[in-house]
């Protein structure tokens, strides 16, 4: 150590530190510098106000500790003292980061509901066959009909393979209007015929029930039909029966 | 219980939440605590702050990490730290804080990159310190216009009254480091006090 700093030391009688040998002094500047420590010493020292103390004391009584000491964790001299506004904009930015990672879980996780996509064929992979109209676009109708698996196809069972043959036809027509209305025509016709007669049928079968149930009620019923001359109902005919 | 040392006063205040303790402890380290935050914030309302900062501090650490400082020797180098960082963090905060590197103020420094650092308008005026009547102002006025590191060690040692090696540890410098800026703080003092053509130096058997 160099003889200015022990000078230092002695200057304020502080031991030197171990292993070092004393070494001499310069008389001049140990003086000089003793009459600066002297001014320096004698200064009036500075107090805090007492409005201070007491915030401090009153701090102190409500803190006060008691009980074991907790365990060591993060160290809190270089924490500033929490305010309010801090505590907030920490609680907000912890809702904001766990909102975000739920919603990456759920992206991540839930993949449309398909866990394993290697599992479903894709679309692009299957063969698309040949359609009717090359240049046009091809439709929903036959995009749906492209990605159903070969075991399913129509040639399994006729009634489906008529059903996609007219399907096929809707789709190849829809780029021209007369084709389309032919097909729809050879779609819709047999079933709404079929369907228009059954109808009939039926409401023929049901305006007759309907209307001999009609005339059988009694006169006061506001749905009572008017009943056709000459023709007494049963109830009539039983009530003279009674009378007489 | 005014003549138990510090570490027993803390203990008793831990153990039993004896407040008279606190008071004691509070009372015996006031003028050196805020002997130093007003030497280095030269403010004194800013000096209160910070001593009520660094007291709230102290009060709520010692309930979270009571064995940091019984690990220690002292108590007071331990709140002196906390004042430290308190002081630090108001000077940053003020943008008139200037980092102190390692190498400087060191003993190899000779002490006259301070004055050649100096603007003009730095310069002690002697006609400005003349007017400062009262001895302990005039030497306010001389220390603060010390290098910050300089000014540091020497209100440490004077005004809280750590040793030199607890300054090298509080400032995170080699002893001789610190011996060494408080050499060049008591030159650069004295050279003041000679250009002010104050008469204390001579008063004082300088």
């Amino acid at each position: 150590m160099h003889a200015a700093l022990q000078s230092i030391l002695r200057l304020y009688h502080e031991p030197l530190p171990s292993g070092v040998p004393p070494a001499h002094e310069p008389a001049e500047e140990v003086s000089a510098l003793a009459g600066v420590r002297d001014a320096l010493d004698t200064r009036p020292k500075a107090r805090p106000d007492a409005f201070v103390l007491d915030a401090i004391l009153a701090a102190a009584a409500h803190h006060a500790p008691v009980g074991p000491p907790e365990s060591l964790g993060q160290r809190y001299d270089r924490q500033p003292v929490p305010r309010a506004k801090t505590r907030l904009r920490r609680a907000l930015t912890l809702a904001a980061a766990s909102s975000a990672l739920a919603a990456l879980v759920v992206i991540v996780w839930l993949p449309g509901g398909d866990a394993d996509p290697a599992a479903s064929p894709a679309i692009a992979e299957v063969p698309v066959p040949p359609t009717v109209s090359k240049t046009a676009a091809p439709t929903e109708t036959t995009l749906l009909a492209v990605a159903v698996p070969p075991a399913l196809t129509p040639t399994a069972n006729p009634a489906i393979e008529a059903a996609a043959s007219a399907r096929s036809d809707v789709s190849a027509a829809s780029s021209q209007p007369t084709m389309a209305k032919d097909a729809a025509t050879a779609w819709d016709a047999p079933e709404t015929a079929a369907t228009m007669q059954n109808v009939e049928e039926r409401a023929a079968v049901l305006s007759t029930r309907l209307d001999s149930t009609l005339w059988e009620l009694p006169s006061s019923s506001s749905l009572a039909l008017p009943r056709p001359t000459g023709a007494p109902s049963r109830y009539t005919q039983a009530s003279h029966g009674a009378n007489d | 219980m005014l003549a138990l040392p510090d570490e027993d006063l803390v203990q008793r205040y831990l153990e039993g939440g004896d407040q008279n303790a606190f008071r004691l402890l509070l009372e015996r380290h006031q003028e050196r605590l805020f002997g130093y935050l007003i030497g280095m914030v030269r403010d004194r309302e800013v000096a209160n702050d910070l001593f009520q900062e660094t007291f709230l501090r102290v009060v709520a650490a010692m309930q979270r990490e009571r064995a940091t400082y019984t690990h220690q020797n002292r108590w007071l180098p331990w709140v002196m730290r906390i004042a430290r960082n308190a002081a630090l963090d108001h000077l940053r905060a003020r943008k008139k804080w200037q980092d102190v590197t390692p190498e400087a103020g060191t003993a190899d420094d000779d002490g006259d990159g301070f004055w050649e650092r100096l603007k003009d308008s730095d310069v002690v005026d002697a006609d400005d310190l003349m007017h400062l009547t009262e001895r302990g102002a005039f030497l306010d006025a001389c220390i603060d216009r010390l290098p910050p590191e300089q000014k540091e060690v020497l209100l440490m040692r004077h005004e809280t009254e750590l040793t030199f090696r607890e300054i090298a540890e509080l400032t995170d410098v080699s002893i001789n480091t610190a011996l060494g800026r408080m050499r060049y703080a008591l030159l650069n003092l004295r050279r003041m006090m000679l250009q002010a053509g104050k008469t204390e130096l001579t008063e004082y058997g300088a």
